[in-house]
């Protein structure tokens, strides 16, 4: 047992064991976002990744930066606590998720991002803020690597693209069953849990789905409605034709005349239908 | 949902709202939106519909009324559109 006490300790030094989440940690920004870089899957994924580009995952980051900048206020004021790893992943494991991979160096270049992007009075500093930021945003790697697994508890392997079927490709592949499933979306979209015990409810349209779509005979997953014929766009609340399917309307009305004191005086009786035939409740997120 | 009489007079109107922002009695919002699901939920459940009966009141001597129900989708401030219209009209010979 010391022996082995002695050679972890040894390789531990040398940086040389796997961090947490198998892949490589990323001393900086630089090097986290050229890591996750999704266009080298271009070449070969190009309609994938039009309809990626498009799509609210391409701006996870941008979309929601006075969010993030009020949550990293909270968590230095509030809770007096430095917005270290831990903490920002609360954010960004969902909407950033390759800072799995980020060394508390590159968090701590985030943080300072963020905080520029959204409070710098100079325009020019604050736009090239954002850029950097929206290299982070949830792209290829963030659902066929990081949770490609669709297990936190099974990490991905590092250098391995996880897909549906596994098909082989010029990098490596793996199925991974959960990726066909709305099991893989509830990885972000569901109550999420930190690695201190903290959980939030930023969205719960999981549970929604689970209990009481699929508890009262649904049989859609989120990828029937939100990714079959709409590819990888994911359109949701934002988008009027989803919604549209996802709901509907009916009317029936009929007149009659009421006596009221000794006059007919003309009713309509309206009824009206209001229907959800979405794989969960409405409004949810 | 509105209902017009022949000459185009609006005679009612009436909105229903499935949310998910929690407030309280005064009308205060009490919880952010993704707090409210873990106290009440007042969104459209799915697989579910929900029924609205209403009796309207007519003026003395209505010929026809026009109703017309809109289902609105509030994204969000200041983004809002209609997902589904549709109109009856009732006739009093």
């Amino acid at each position: 047992m010391r022996c082995l006490v002695v050679v972890t300790v040894v390789l531990a030094a040398l940086g040389l064991l796997a961090p947490d989440a198998g892949a490589q940690t990323a001393a900086t920004l630089a090097e986290l976002v050229k890591q996750h870089d999704s266009s080298s899957c271009e070449p070969c994924h190009d309609t994938i990744h039009k309809e990626w580009k498009g799509s609210f995952h391409a701006r996870s980051i941008v979309q929601t930066l006075g969010s993030l900048r009020a949550y990293i206020d909270a968590v230095e004021k509030e809770r007096k606590l430095a917005p270290d790893k831990v903490q920002m992943l609360k954010c960004l494991d969902c909407h950033a998720p390759m800072v799995n991979d980020a060394s508390e160096g590159a968090v701590r270049e985030i943080v300072a991002l963020v905080k520029t992007a959204t409070d710098d009075r100079d325009e020019a500093r604050k736009k090239a803020a954002v850029a950097q930021l929206a290299g982070l945003s949830v792209n290829c790697t963030g659902c066929h690597t990081v949770k490609g697994t669709g297990n936190p508890m099974q990490p991905p392997e590092p250098g391995v693209s996880y897909g549906p079927t596994g098909a082989a490709g010029p990098h490596p592949t793996r199925a991974s069953p959960a990726m066909g499933s709305s099991v893989m979306c509830s990885q972000c979209h569901a109550l999420w849990y930190a690695r201190d015990g903290e959980y939030l409810y930023c969205t719960t349209i999981f549970e929604s789905h689970q209990n009481a779509y699929r508890g009262a005979g649904g049989t859609q997953s989120c990828q029937d409605c939100h990714m079959k014929a709409r590819g990888h766009t994911f359109p949701g609340a934002h988008d009027q034709a989803l919604v549209k399917q996802g709901l509907s309307l009916a009317m029936e009305a009929v007149g009659y005349r009421h006596i009221t004191a000794g006059k007919l005086v003309p009713r309509a009786v309206v009824t009206v239908d209001v229907g959800n035939l979405a794989g969960h409740r409405v409004p949810d997120g | 949902m509105t209902a017009k009489t022949e000459t185009g007079a609006k005679v009612f109107s009436h909105q229903k709202t499935w949310q998910e922002i929690g407030v309280d009695l005064r009308g205060n919002q009490q919880f952010k939106s993704w707090e409210i699901k873990n106290t009440i939920d007042m969104a459209l459940q799915p697989r579910q519909t929900h029924s609205e009966r209403l009796t309207i009141p007519l003026p003395e001597g209505t010929k026809s009324v026009e109703v017309e129900a809109v289902l609105i989708y509030h994204h969000r401030p200041g983004e809002e559109f209609v997902v589904h219209r549709t109109v009856r009209r009732v006739q009093f010979p």
